[in-house]
């Protein structure tokens, strides 16, 4: 096979016994690779009603064939498992450097099963595959493990994704970072790790991926490097500054988008302190890319008093200055900068790190949690110090850590009183940094989403309320017409579901949101490095199937279409702000979700999938995991 | 009618020097489009606008007095 490795690592942690899967290329067509490997791999493999952090749990690290090539967006991995914080399925991207030289070890993925008798880490070279002993490695950050890795193996720029105190310690959200600083956040893959004891993967590679036509993936490469700027759906700043750049927070407060206070009042009144364009210009050092990126939208940072922070551990990006800042009612740029380092340091999703926080702070200043709880820290809204403080004993799980380490939807049962009105979650996963009663649309997507509440799964309807080039992005989607953002009508679920699945196919190619390939160029890219004539109909099946599968396995585990919902809040508006105006109209948003079952070929009240959608996406084995016989 | 027009981030460019806002006339009955296309905005070109922190778009009837915010699409991130 070309543009593939055509294998896949199977680490038995319990028994220290590594094999290799040789999958036919009939299976890589049909799942690609990155989030179609995840969906396929965690239905047929992993048992119902598991415990999340039970050694039966699997954790699947995935490339796709974009993986391993030079080319701008490619290195890119999907991480995988049953989510500790929502019970279901869960799926995580992410960039740095690991996945390319993953790739050029010659793997296509890696399953994780069982769990080791003692921490270990997994060291990938072309001489080989081993598990090597981290019980040196346990307690220490990630930048020190990453650190001590490399000292040891004397291995020159070799690439680790690793979990820090957090994973360790199984905080729910715990997330798996890459070279220090990129994070396959969401849904707590970092406390599977934790829970393996699998401390880190180290790999260094040197086999470039044999591709069919090298010449065409070269001038692929030219046309978006010289081009992407004029063709980019994002201003020229995410060279400069990176993601959270002056204007798109300023106006993403100005009309309610930016969360603040626990997303109850979204006006914040400091926005530009700690926007991207303030992080460079107080505290940036410089920019940094992933491999064989031209658009290098990663800051660094760097902070001597009164928060020490190391520049090799990045800034924050906007989803962070969102979560740790405004959310918590935060305009301490530095103590946001220095949490956001916490966060990569200990392995911990920023965003539902941040959001986690903001419930604890409502909690507090609504007198559900007291000081006695908190240990004294006086948890208000626009604490930076408490911020810090409490970052710090999540990691740890000590005092109210322990609690706040379950994340919101948890924390609510625990800590009761009706706490659970503050808990800004879908399925358990704490909401990112856009607010769904301005992007009504993605408010879909949040609500029916098998891994929650998830920003990089639909279309930003404030991205399509237009015709011009950023729409021309989505129509070759299968987008249709441009619509207002709190459009909730069949036209929007219709553009909703286009670029649903195919940023499914993309998490499985894998190609980055930031970099914008067309479809059609992905399409191209596939025929390329694999030798297929790969077609659009193939990629939107692939994001049906991975969708559909995703559906079945949290149904499979009692997840059903009653928790297709999102928190009450969003059904109001805020006080004042460019939300005052009252927020999404339930019945709209249920019926919009409804019609989406019906697109995707689900049922239309309970949305199960049907036997003739599964025969449709040559999926039909999947309906022996359907909880009930269907219709 | 008068109304100001505030574009944020690289759509300043539409302004002479400095200026972070301008303030035209239009007579009655005038769109949003019509507003964006006297400091030389495309009306098919990428931006949102928004008047009082609601989102508005451009066929939507402007009132003296509005100040218009106009930036790029609000994306991910």
């Amino acid at each position: 096979m070309l543009g593939v490795a055509g294998k896949i690592l199977r680490v038995d942690l319990t028994e220290r016994k590594i094999t290799v899967d040789e999958p036919d290329e009939e299976f890589y067509r049909m799942y690609l690779g990155g989030a179609g490997f995840v969906s396929y791999f965690l239905l047929k493999e992993v048992p119902q009603g598991i415990d999340a952090l039970s050694p039966e749990n699997k954790l699947i690290y995935a490339l796709g064939p974009m993986g391993g090539l030079a080319m701008p967006g490619a290195t890119r991995a999907c991480i995988g498992a049953k989510s500790p914080l929502t019970g279901g399925f869960a799926k995580s991207e992410v960039g740095g450097f690991v996945p390319m030289e993953i790739k050029k070890t010659g793997y296509d993925a890696i399953i994780f099963e069982g769990k080791a008798d003692s921490p270990v880490y997994l060291l990938m070279t072309n001489d080989g595959v081993e598990i090597k002993d981290a019980g040196h490695l346990w307690g220490k950050t990630v930048m020190d493990t990453h650190d001590t890795i490399t000292e040891e193996t004397g291995i020159r720029n070799i690439r680790t994704a690793a979990i820090g105190a957090g994973g360790e310690n199984q905080v729910r959200y715990a997330c798996v970072i890459n070279d220090l600083k990129d994070a396959a956040g969401r849904g707590g893959l970092g406390a599977v790790m934790g829970s393996k004891n699998l401390k880190a993967i180290a790999a260094r590679g040197r086999t470039n991926p044999k591709v069919a036509d090298p010449a065409k993936i070269r001038e692929l490469t030219l046309t978006m490097n010289q081009g992407f700027m004029e063709v980019s759906l994002f201003n020229p700043s995410m060279s400069e500054v990176g993601t959270g750049e002056h204007s798109m927070m300023i106006s993403g407060n100005a009309v309610g988008n930016q969360p603040s206070h626990n997303f109850g009042k979204n006006d914040f009144p400091n926005t530009e302190a700690i926007t991207a364009t303030t992080t460079m210009e107080v505290y940036g050092t410089g920019m940094e890319g992933c491999a064989a990126c031209a658009i290098r939208c990663k800051k660094t940072v760097e902070i001597a008093e009164p928060w020490n922070v190391d520049k090799r551990n990045g800034g924050p990006e906007y989803e962070a200055l969102g979560s740790l800042g405004s959310t918590c009612g935060v305009d301490d740029l530095a103590a946001v900068i220095k949490a956001n380092e916490l966060a990569n340091l200990y392995s911990l999703d920023s965003i539902s790190l941040g959001v986690t926080i903001a419930f604890g702070m409502e909690c507090f200043e609504n007198e559900i949690l007291t000081l006695e709880d908190t240990g004294g820290i006086d948890l208000r809204f626009g604490n930076a110090e408490a911020l810090i403080q409490t970052i710090e004993l999540i990691a740890k799980r000590e005092g109210i850590g322990a609690t706040l380490a379950e994340g919101t939807r948890k924390a609510a049962e625990i800590i009761g009183q009706g706490a659970e009105e503050f808990a800004m979650q879908v399925k358990g996963l704490e909401l990112p940094m856009h607010d769904p009663r301005v992007k009504q649309g993605l408010g879909i997507i949040y609500s029916m989403e098998a891994v929650g509440a998830d920003h990089c799964a639909g279309l930003h309807d404030t991205a399509a309320t237009q015709w011009g080039a950023g729409f021309e992005h989505m129509k070759g989607m299968g987008a249709t017409v441009p619509l207002a953002a709190d459009d909730l009508g069949l036209d929007k679920v219709a553009n909703q579901r286009a670029v649903h699945t195919n940023n499914l196919f993309k998490d499985s190619v894998i190609a980055c949101n930031f970099v914008p390939w067309r479809f059609s160029q992905l399409i191209e890219i596939i025929s390329a490095a694999t030798g297929w004539s790969y077609t659009g109909h193939e990629a939107q099946q692939l994001g049906e199937r991975i969708a559909t599968l995703g559906r079945i396995f949290n149904l499979r585990e009692g997840i059903d279409a009653t928790r297709d919902e999102l928190p009450k809040r969003f059904f109001n508006g805020t006080e004042t702000g460019g939300l005052s105006g009252g927020g999404i109209n339930k019945d709209e948003m249920d019926k919009a979700i409804h019609n989406m079952y019906t697109m995707m070929g689900w049922d239309p009240q309970t949305g199960v999938p049907t036997e003739v959608k599964l025969a449709e996406l040559g999926i039909s084995w999947a309906a022996e995991e359907l909880p009930t016989p269907v219709a | 009618m008068k109304i100001t027009i505030r574009p944020i981030g690289p759509l300043r460019r539409h302004l002479e020097g400095d200026s972070k806002s301008v303030e035209v006339t239009l007579p009655d009955g005038s769109t949003v489009a019509d507003a964006l296309a006297l400091i030389g905005i495309d009306s098919e070109a990428q931006w949102n606008a928004s008047i009082g922190g609601q989102l508005v778009y451009k066929d939507a009837e402007v009132s003296d007095g509005d100040d218009l915010l106009v930036f790029s699409p609000i994306a991910g991130g």
